[in-house]
C-alpha cells in the first residue's frame, strides 16, 4: 500500500474496530435495561429494537473491521501469518464475527417474543444478550491491546519467510 | 535469528491456551442450553 492509503486504511480500520467495542458496550446496556428495568415497554423495546440495531450497527461494524484488517496486514510488512499478534487479532475478529451472525437469529426471536403482549415479562427478560456482549467486549479489548501493543513473536510460517528474506 | 528468537513466545501459549478453553465454555454452553442458550 502506499503511504496515503495505508493511512486511509489504518483509520477506517481503527474507527470501525473502536466503533464495534461502543456498539457491543450500548448493547450490553441495553441487555441490562432488558433484565432490570421495571417498565414493561421498556423491557419490551429493548429486546425488540436489538434485531435492527445490530444488522444496521454491529454487523457492518464486524465486517468493516475484517475487511479492512486484511487490507492493512496484506498490504503491509505485517503480513497475515507472520506474526502472532496479527493472527490471534485474526481469529479473535473470525470468531466474535462468525457468533454475531449466528447470534442474529436469536435476536429475531428475543423480538418475536417481546412484540408478543400475550408473553409474561419475565419470559422476555433473556440473560444471553448480556453474556455475549461482556465476551464480545472482552474478546474486542484484547484484539485492541495486540494492535497497540504488537508484542514479539513470529509464526513459523513468519519466520521462514524471514530467513528466506535475509538470504 | 537466534533459536530463541524461534521459539513461540509465552504470551502467545497463554493465550492461545485461554483462547481455547474460552471456545470450547462457549460451545459446551451452547449445546448444553446454559444461559448463554441462543434460543428463547
Amino acid at each position: 500500500l502506499t503511504p496515503p492509503l495505508r493511512k486511509f486504511a489504518l483509520t477506517a480500520h481503527v474507527t470501525s474496530s473502536i466503533g464495534w467495542i461502543g456498539a457491543a458496550v450500548v448493547f450490553l446496556a441495553l441487555a441490562v435495561i432488558g433484565l432490570t428495568s421495571r417498565d414493561e415497554q421498556t423491557v419490551r423495546g429493548a429486546y425488540l429494537v436489538m434485531e435492527p440495531a445490530a444488522w444496521f450497527v454491529l454487523v457492518p461494524l464486524a465486517f468493516a473491521s475484517l475487511l479492512t484488517g486484511l487490507v492493512m496486514s496484506l498490504g503491509t510488512m505485517w503480513g497475515l501469518f507472520r506474526h502472532f499478534w496479527v493472527l490471534f487479532k485474526l481469529l479473535i475478529n473470525l470468531f466474535a464475527t462468525i457468533v454475531l451472525l449466528i447470534y442474529m437469529e436469536t435476536f429475531s426471536l428475543m423480538a418475536s417474543v417481546a412484540g408478543d403482549r400475550t408473553v409474561d415479562l419475565a419470559m422476555v427478560r433473556n440473560a444471553s444478550p448480556m453474556l455475549h456482549a461482556v465476551l464480545a467486549i472482552l474478546l474486542l479489548l484484547v484484539a485492541t491491546v495486540l494492535a497497540v501493543y504488537k508484542p514479539r513473536g513470529l509464526t513459523p510460517y513468519g519466520w521462514r519467510k524471514q530467513q528466506i528474506t535475509k538470504a | 535469528m537466534s533459536s530463541s528468537e524461534a521459539a513461540t513466545p509465552r504470551w502467545v501459549k497463554v493465550l492461545g491456551i485461554i483462547g481455547i478453553v474460552v471456545v470450547l465454555v462457549f460451545v459446551i454452553l451452547h449445546l448444553t442450553g446454559g444461559p448463554m442458550r441462543h434460543g428463547v
